[in-house]
């Protein structure tokens, strides 16, 4: 890591770069190299954050309530719920999981980062019949190479991506903006031989088969991510990104019942994006065990100053100064192993009290799992500090729709569900939508980057930001 | 089949466990007591209307979905499901109806949708403290702790608080299990009301369909499995010591067939006086996990997959016991289930067999007392020895196996008692050498402080364990692992009777390793160096018995 940053901070300056090279942290912050040579550990996965920043900064910029990010490359899939300015943080990370992408199977790391679930379907992933004699998808990916089958460089195995091109939600000549041409036949094959085949299964039945179990994969993730911290995916708009994110976003909210997608600009780089609007910021955390009842506040108080200190010194060294401080302690049931992070206000914990706090924690475990237990007593078991410096202003410039003719660049024989057959969807050119025109799914709006998938049962209209929002109509119970 | 066959059977499949997991986290997430959320010794499972077993989370242990499936078939003759109503909760924790011994207590909840009995959802947990003597040297199972006969916990949604009374006045520790119940009460309603959502959103009327097509593709699937296995009478039989001074022989005859696969234990020792016997469900469950882990190990364990098996063992015996025979230890015999299996088709199954292992049966350590100011304490830790080596990979050091439990953190153990860890790490030379060598076992030190934390009296530590007279066997020219011991002071000590240990005594548990797999000679080089590095793997011993010539690397 010292080398590594050592080197590409020299080879910068080198040639020319006279800006701040800054470091993105898991915890969705960004930080100078010094910091991040001494905190290796606290950029791990830093990469998908960023994606996640991007949009907790469209979550406000367009006042969009309880949101879901959801990212789908070609290997897996994230998630991360944020529903308020606050970004959804765990102090826990498993990485390298080995089996199949199953919890446990990996070395838990612990470091404050952005509570992300990694899910192991992607574009890549490939489906086969399992021992049941029933679809799997995953969690063996085909990767960029060979690839998925479609993409001509070997691969044999059908994919989620093949699956995608089959349906027609995938151009063959319109990929990559037209740069890479998919070979639509050999990807019927794979699949015909892969999974038609040996279920019974015609080609579109067995790759609309594969395109909906990714779906459900995903959203069943998605559920018991959210159960898990008390929220309901139901009442979260949908922000989707990532090449393959946009293709299947309205399937994965159909099932989970959204009424809202949003898909950003530059959907292919909402990583990088992201990053770009990062503030400095660094958190600490002190272990203090303590029963509540019988805490020492000033003690307390006095440990946030002294992180408060230390924080705004790492934050100095990134040429940024504190902004925000986000005061929060990790409390308990004194038994259980589990804690849950109580934001403070920014006054002194004197003044609040120990009934306040309780009264705090209380309210939050009622508002996670139903109902707060009498009779136990609380225990305080971290104090954290987060410190940011100033948001960075947006990295895009304002939108200015392209001069373009508004309307659809074609049309496109794709699957309907609803239908259960290949049904003619106008192909939009992103650039086309322009803010105040409405259209109607079924349609296809295609970008270099990936294309937006809608179907039967909901409007996209472009925002004044550049953003594609498509509203899904409401569905009546039982249908799909 | 047509509604659900037209809404794609995998995707509901697909929804059905994520129910289950749901299930699971939730336990996890608001229990109290480490044994629950640090060692995971819980279970959630789903059951149909018919109380036939659907689905399981990721994560369970083999004791109990088996005892909580069998279990859901003599609930029936206590309360007709068709007299239960919703918000019924029916408890239990018979050893003879559940999984065999009383820390396991079972609920279950019968789910309603649109009037309709649709499914159960039901959760086991192992709770921390039952009462009862901290022994295995138990005469019969009154002795054991608190029995709970399948009685009601809730009707329609009443507690009856009668019972939770009940155990709080037979339990060491009466809050954090009183709690560990509720939570385990109020997983159940969480996943009642999933699968009621999922019903409600895909318009079934209820599970039954897709249960049925699950298990015809389950039981194709395993009969399919078992056929590839060569047809045949195979017949193994070990001497095991469940105890320092008792013998136990198992006798199994595993017949293969095209019926499918039936185990008949006939010639195994009659129970003991002692309480390491099992029950039958108990060794049922170990059959079915042996079997599967065999020949499917990446099938779902439902009603389809155990169609094709059959399962005797002569009443009486140590692996069908009778009331009121002893049971609280019975790990130490029924986790010896899946090892008699593959020993007997380890001949012709080379490439799925392991040696024996170290990790079997789980170490299940309970250390009772009070602190300086009076307040008791009971902690569980559970670990185990290293696994036995495959033909092509080495075995994994202090793993639990056949069971399915988590590692407790050191740092738990030394925050819920007044008790030092010394020394936790894989013990040097103790994996059997092999071409793949079995895993190793583990030391585990504990200290009871003699200063100002030193507990009120004496701490009473009650193990099961296992191992402790010789060590785990290899295979085809593996050698056996080094056998397990436990200490006082340096002083060798059994286990099963409970020790008092006093301040400034130290306890060392050294686990098994795993038998090693192949002649070792064959073994590579480059592995022995590193594990020679390592520091677990003696110059000594490399030489001896691998023939290992450091320059020769």
């Amino acid at each position: 890591m010292r080398d590594y940053l050592g080197r590409l901070d020299e080879v910068l300056k080198t040639r020319g770069f006279s800006g701040r090279l800054l470091v993105m942290l898991s915890s969705g912050g960004v930080t100078s190299i010094s910091t991040a040579i001494d905190y290796p550990v606290r950029v791990i996965e830093s990469g998908p954050v960023g994606g996640v920043i991007l949009g907790q900064h469209l979550r406000r910029e367009l006042d969009l309530g309880p949101v879901l990010a959801f990212d789908m490359g070609g290997t897996t899939a994230k998630v991360c719920h944020m529903d308020s300015d606050e970004i959804r943080r765990a102090s826990i990370y498993e990485v390298a999981r080995v089996h199949r992408f199953k919890e446990g199977s990996g070395i838990p790391i612990k470091v404050p980062c952005i509570d992300i679930l990694e899910i192991g379907t992607g574009g890549g992933s490939i489906a086969h019949v399992g021992p049941l004699g029933l679809l799997e998808i995953g969690p063996e990916s085909a990767g960029a190479a060979p690839g998925p089958a479609c993409y001509g460089q070997g691969g044999m195995r059908p994919t989620v991506t093949d699956a995608d091109l089959v349906l027609g939600y995938l151009g063959a000549n319109s990929f990559l903006g037209g740069k890479m041409a998919l070979d639509t036949a050999a990807a019927r094959t794979a699949i015909r031989d892969g999974v038609g085949a040996p279920l019974g299964r015609g080609d579109l039945a067995a790759a609309w088969s594969i395109h909906d179990l990714a779906n459900e994969s995903m959203a069943s993730a998605a559920r018991v991510y959210a159960a898990e911290r008390g929220v309901l995916a139901s009442e979260m708009r949908l922000i989707a990104s990532g090449g393959a994110g946009p293709v299947h976003a309205f399937g994965l909210a159909r099932k989970l019942g959204m009424a809202e997608i949003v898909i950003p600009r530059a959907v292919g780089v909402a990583s990088a994006a992201g990053f770009m609007v990062a503030p400095v910021a660094f958190d600490l955390v002190q272990t203090y065990k303590v029963r509540l009842g019988t805490a020492d506040l000033t003690a307390i108080d006095a440990i946030f100053e002294r992180l408060a200190l230390q924080a705004d010194a790492t934050l100095a060294e990134a040429g940024s100064v504190t902004r925000r401080r986000e005061r929060s302690l990790d409390v308990r049931y004194a038994g259980q192993g589990y804690d849950l992070n109580i934001r403070l206000p920014d006054t002194p914990l004197e003044s609040l009290g120990h009934n306040g706090l309780q009264r705090r924690f209380a309210e939050t475990y009622t508002a996670i799992y139903g109902q707060a237990l009498s009779g136990h007593d609380f225990e305080i078991v971290n104090i954290r500090l987060i410190a940011s410096g100033p948001e960075p202003t947006s990295p895009f410039a304002a939108f200015a729709p392209p001069e373009v003719p508004r309307a659809p660049k074609g049309e496109r024989q794709a699957y309907c569900p609803v239908a259960g057959a290949m049904v003619a969807h106008a192909v939009w050119d992103r650039a086309a939508l322009a803010p105040g025109l409405e259209v109607r799914g079924p349609a296809l709006i295609e970008e270099t980057e990936s294309t937006t998938v809608v179907g039967t049962g909901a409007s996209i209209a472009c925002d004044p930001t550049g953003c594609l929002r498509i509203r899904l109509d409401r569905q009546d119970k039982g249908a799909r | 089949m047509t509604r659900a066959r037209s809404l794609e059977i995998e995707v509901a499949w697909a929804r059905i466990i994520s129910i289950a997991n749901e299930a699971d986290a939730n336990v996890a997430r608001t229990a109290f007591s480490s044994i629950i959320r640090d060692s995971h010794d819980y279970s959630c499972a789903i059951y149909d209307a018919n109380g036939d077993l659907l689905a399981q989370p990721t994560t369970v242990a083999p004791g109990h979905l088996g005892g909580m499936t069998a279990a859901m078939q003599t609930l029936k003759g206590y309360f007709p499901f068709d007299e239960l109503v919703e918000g019924d909760v029916i408890v239990t924790n018979d050893p003879w109806i559940v999984s065999g011994h009383l820390p396991d207590v079972m609920v279950t909840t019968p789910v309603f949708h649109r009037g309709r009995l649709v499914a159960f959802a039901a959760a086991l947990i192992h709770h921390q403290d039952i009462g009862g003597h901290l022994g295995t040297d138990t005469m019969e199972v009154y002795e054991e702790g608190l029995q709970i006969p399948p009685c009601k916990l809730f009707r329609a949604g009443v507690a009856n608080e009668d019972i939770f009374r009940i155990v709080a006045q037979n339990v060491r520790l009466p809050n954090l299990v009183v709690s560990d119940l509720r939570s385990q009460v109020a997983s159940l309603h969480q996943t009642a009301g999933r699968i009621r959502a999922f019903l409600e959103e895909t318009g079934l009327d209820d599970l039954q369909e897709i249960a049925a097509e699950i298990y015809d593709r389950t039981e194709r699937a395993i009969r399919q499995m078992i056929a590839e296995v060569p047809q045949g009478i195979y017949r193994v039989s070990r001497v095991i010591m469940p105890g320092d001074d008792l013998e136990v022989t198992l006798d199994l005859t595993l017949t293969v067939d095209a019926a499918g696969m039936s185990a008949d234990f006939s010639g195994t020792s009659p129970q003991v006086a002692r309480g390491v016997n099992c029950v039958m469900n108990y060794t049922t469950a170990y059959f079915i996990f042996g079997v599967m882990s065999l020949v499917a190990p990446f099938l779902p364990s439902n009603a389809g997959a155990v169609r094709p098996l059959r399962i005797r063992a002569p009443e009486g015996s140590i692996l069908n016991e009778q009331r009121p025979a002893p049971v609280v230890g019975r790990i130490a015999v029924g986790q010896n289930i899946p090892e008699l299996i593959y020993a007997a088709l380890g001949e012709v199954l080379p490439d799925r067999v392991i040696a024996e292992s170290g990790s079997l049966p789980l170490w299940w350590l309970t250390l009772s007392g009070r602190r300086r100011d009076g307040e008791p304490f009971v902690v569980g830790p559970m670990f185990s020895g290293g696994l036995g080596a495959r033909r092509r990979i080495d075995g994994v050091s202090a793993l639990t196996f056949p069971t399915n439990i988590m590692n407790n953190p050191v740092e738990m153990l030394e925050t819920e008692s007044p008790l030092i860890v010394e020394r936790r790490e894989l013990r040097p030379d103790s994996a059997g050498a092999g071409t793949c060598r079995g895993g190793f076992g583990q030391e585990f030190a504990l200290r009871v402080p003699d200063d100002d934390q030193a507990p009120a009296g004496p701490v009473v530590s009650f193990l099961v364990a296992g191992r402790t007279q010789s060590g785990p066997r290899g295979i085809h020219g593996g050698a056996d692992g080094a056998r397990a011991s436990i200490s006082v002071n340096g002083t060798e000590v059994g286990w099963g009777r409970p020790c008092h240990l006093r301040p400034g005594d130290t306890i060392r548990y050294r686990t098994a390793g795993g038998g090693g797999y192949g002649n070792p000679r064959l073994r590579d080089s480059g592995r022995i160096a590193a594990e020679i590095r390592d520091g677990l793997l003696s110059p000594e011993a490399a030489r001896d018995i691998y023939g290992f010539k450091p320059d020769a690397t």
